[in-house]
């Protein structure tokens, strides 16, 4: 088809379009305006749901690293209580009587100190913390009062578990701090009965110690334990190179079985006996695991809870956006069928002129796609900007990309003219099919 | 009336009837076995009273209604024969319109008007083009180019439609009530035109009541209840 040189004009289907558009603004604008809001709807509503869904998910992932941290705490809690209510298993000599043990609060047979490296460089799995202990009833001459002296070394590293050691054979996270040399840590009893405070000077024995740490009421013979390094224990005690007990913690697996601890320490050192306190063992696996269903128990129904609200936003979307298609759909049909009665005449003389059915239902269908295409892009945009100001949690953690996906942009641009395709197909058909004869004969 | 004789014919509309159905009950026979013949350069009029069959009788010859009976031929095009779409095609290139209601598109420009048959026949071209300003220039319609259709008279919006109706170069030209709305000095404009165009050697089946068309026919024929008289 040629161009009229002098005036650009391209006489085609498209100009009868424009032409009638231009004449005819408002029918125009108000069809592409239900599409806008239509596609902006659509397009506004999949960001929303997206950046609820990112901002979701993001909060499970947070909440979910919340939990083991809690966990972390929680287990390093146990183990503190675990120590404080008494240890899993006390290794002794075979000589020490148990009745004896019980009565007298400390052991009066002695082990070497070498026996717990024996166990620590043993291979032994079952046994996570080795505490070697020297600990006496003993009266405090310079203080004029009975006290538990407890000399302790921290933990010996268990070298079949490197895990739980740095590369000096250092716990990561003791259970116990060492008494750090030339200190000492006072329980709580003795503390306020000779009013001592941290920082000031002791005198245990004719060895001279800086008060470290008062420790907090247990309730227990801790709170009248003064803890010092465990050779200064030896030689005031007399002792040197011997311990009286070996407190052993057991792993945290609650599977693991107390008799096999058993065996394996009695393989290691014949002469040693072992008393455990398996009902705790027992124990705290169990308030452990119980803690830990608990804390998923609250994750999943905060989970639940935050899927039952995302359905009902995606229920409640689903519903506007139908709403919205529909009600442009009708627009456009009624806005069509409307523009073809009006036309009626324009129709009858076009047919009769020449015009094939075919191309006056490309002047109709041309019409209408030209409207969804004007309000694919526009709704397109408008609903990503209504969108995205919309969603700013989900904004938040992936920013507008992570939102505003290709499939989402064809999506929001291919509704708005197929449906103005489908609501315009009807009229514009009827439209290529009206018998001019019947227009024309019309007086 | 005038008596030319022609060689070549170039309508022919040949026992055509047609018979509107309303509902079952009633049969309305518009038009009952028509005989009609223009020939290259003849101005022929059909006459005669409102609903004797004049437009039903001009649609058929101008291949927009299938006669019941009969057949019409365009040359030697047996217009009925073809297809729908092969018709609507020789109608685009072959036959102008002129009706009572100008039927002129309100959104166009005379100009565009005039060039609207070139869409739908897909000949528009720069000769299209010139022949349009050619024909808005003879029919005095040169400082109306850019005016839309209800900017014009109605004298205007019939000269726009007879441009319109010739722009193709069709070889012929139905008028049906060409002159129903106008007023003498109009009506005298228009005839003349459309006289020239048959005296160039188009052919033009003319329909009306109007009797003053009368004295440019080089035939006329009265119609009576569907039927030719005389
Ligand atoms: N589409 C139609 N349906 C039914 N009857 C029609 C139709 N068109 C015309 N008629 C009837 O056919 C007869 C002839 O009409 P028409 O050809 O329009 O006459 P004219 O053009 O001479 O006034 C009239 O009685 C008219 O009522
Ligand atoms: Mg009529």
């Amino acid at each position: 088809m040629e161009t009229d040189n002098k005036t650009g004009r391209r006489m085609n289907i498209w100009l009868i379009i424009k032409n009638e558009l231009e004449h005819k603004k408002l029918g125009f604008i108000t069809g592409v305006l239900s599409l806008v809001i239509a596609t902006a709807g659509l397009v506004g509503a999949l960001i929303v749901l997206r950046g609820d869904e990112i901002a979701t998910r993001q909060l499970f992932i947070d909440k979910e690293r919340e939990l083991r941290a809690e966990m972390a705490q929680l287990e390093d809690d146990y183990r503190i209580i675990m120590r404080n209510m008494g240890y899993n298993v006390l290794i002794l000599d075979g000589e020490q009587s148990i009745p004896a043990l019980e009565r007298d609060g400390y052991a009066t047979a002695y082990l070497d100190y070498e026996d717990v490296w024996k166990i620590a460089e043993s291979g032994i799995t079952t046994l996570n913390h080795l505490l070697p202990v020297l600990q006496e009833k003993i009266f405090w001459k310079e203080r004029n009062t009975e006290i538990l002296l407890s000399g302790v070394r921290g933990q010996v590293p268990v070298y079949a578990k490197p895990g739980h050691l740095t590369e000096d054979h250092e716990y990561r996270s003791p259970i116990m701090d060492r008494v750090p040399e030339g200190k000492a840590d006072l329980g709580e009893e003795v503390a306020v009965s000779l009013n001592i405070r941290p920082g000031e000077s002791i005198v245990i024995g004719g060895e001279a110690f800086e008060v470290n740490r008062v420790y907090s009421r247990r309730g227990t013979r801790d709170d009248l334990t003064v803890w010092i390094p465990l050779d200064k224990a030896q030689s005031i005690l007399g002792r040197p190179g011997k311990i009286n007990g070996i407190l052993a913690l057991e792993c945290v697996c609650a599977t693991e079985e107390i008799g096999q601890v058993k065996r394996e320490i009695k393989e290691i050192l014949p002469h040693a006996q072992v008393f455990e306190f398996s009902s705790l063992i027992a124990a705290r696996a169990d308030v452990r695991d119980r803690a830990a269903r608990l804390h998923q128990e609250i994750l999943y129904a905060e989970m639940a809870h935050q899927l039952q609200l995302r359905e009902e936003k995606e229920r409640l979307a689903t519903v506007l956006i139908i709403l919205l298609i529909a009600g442009a759909s009708v627009w456009i049909f009624v806005l069509i069928l409307n523009n073809v009665r009006e036309r009626k005449h324009e129709i009858g003389i076009l047919r009769a002129i020449g015009f094939r059915r075919l191309q006056v239902l490309k002047i109709f269908l041309g019409k209408s796609v030209l409207m969804g295409l004007v309000a694919g892009i526009s709704g397109c945009l408008l609903g990503m900007l209504v969108g995205v100001l919309w969603s700013g949690p989900g904004l938040s953690y992936g920013g507008a990309e992570s939102l505003i996906t290709l499939p989402l942009i064809i999506t929001g641009l291919l509704l708005a003219p197929l449906l103005a395709l489908a609501a315009g197909l009807l009229p514009s058909v009827l439209a290529a099919n009206q018998d001019p004869a019947d227009i024309l004969s019309e007086q | 009336m005038r008596n030319i004789k022609y060689a070549f014919v170039e309508l022919i509309v040949k026992n055509v009837r047609k018979a509107y159905r309303s509902g079952k009950v009633k049969e309305v026979k518009a038009v009952d076995s028509v005989t009609i013949g223009v020939g290259k350069g003849e101005l022929v009029s059909v006459t005669g009273q409102s609903g004797c069959g004049k437009t039903t009788l001009l649609l058929m010859a101008g291949g927009l209604l299938t006669p019941d009976e009969g057949e019409v031929f365009l040359g030697n095009l047996d217009m009925y024969k073809l297809s729908p779409e092969e018709r609507d095609r020789e109608r685009a290139v072959r036959i102008g319109f002129v009706f009572q209601q100008f039927y002129l598109v309100p959104y166009m420009n005379v100009l565009e008007n005039v060039l609207i048959p070139t869409i739908g026949s897909n000949s528009y071209s720069a000769s299209a083009d010139k022949r349009a300003r050619e024909l808005i220039l003879r029919f005095n319609l040169e400082g109306r180019i850019d005016h839309k259709p209800g900017q014009l008279s109605t004298g205007e919006r019939q000269r726009v439609a007879l441009a319109r109706a010739l722009v193709n170069n069709p070889g012929v030209l139905f008028a049906d009530e060409p002159t129903g709305n106008l007023d003498d000095d109009n009506a005298e404009v228009v005839l003349r035109y459309i006289s020239d165009f048959a005296a160039e050697g188009g052919a033009v089946l003319l329909v009306t009541h109007d009797k003053r068309i009368s004295h440019r026919a080089h035939r006329s024929y009265q119609m009576k209840e569907g039927r030719l008289l005389n």
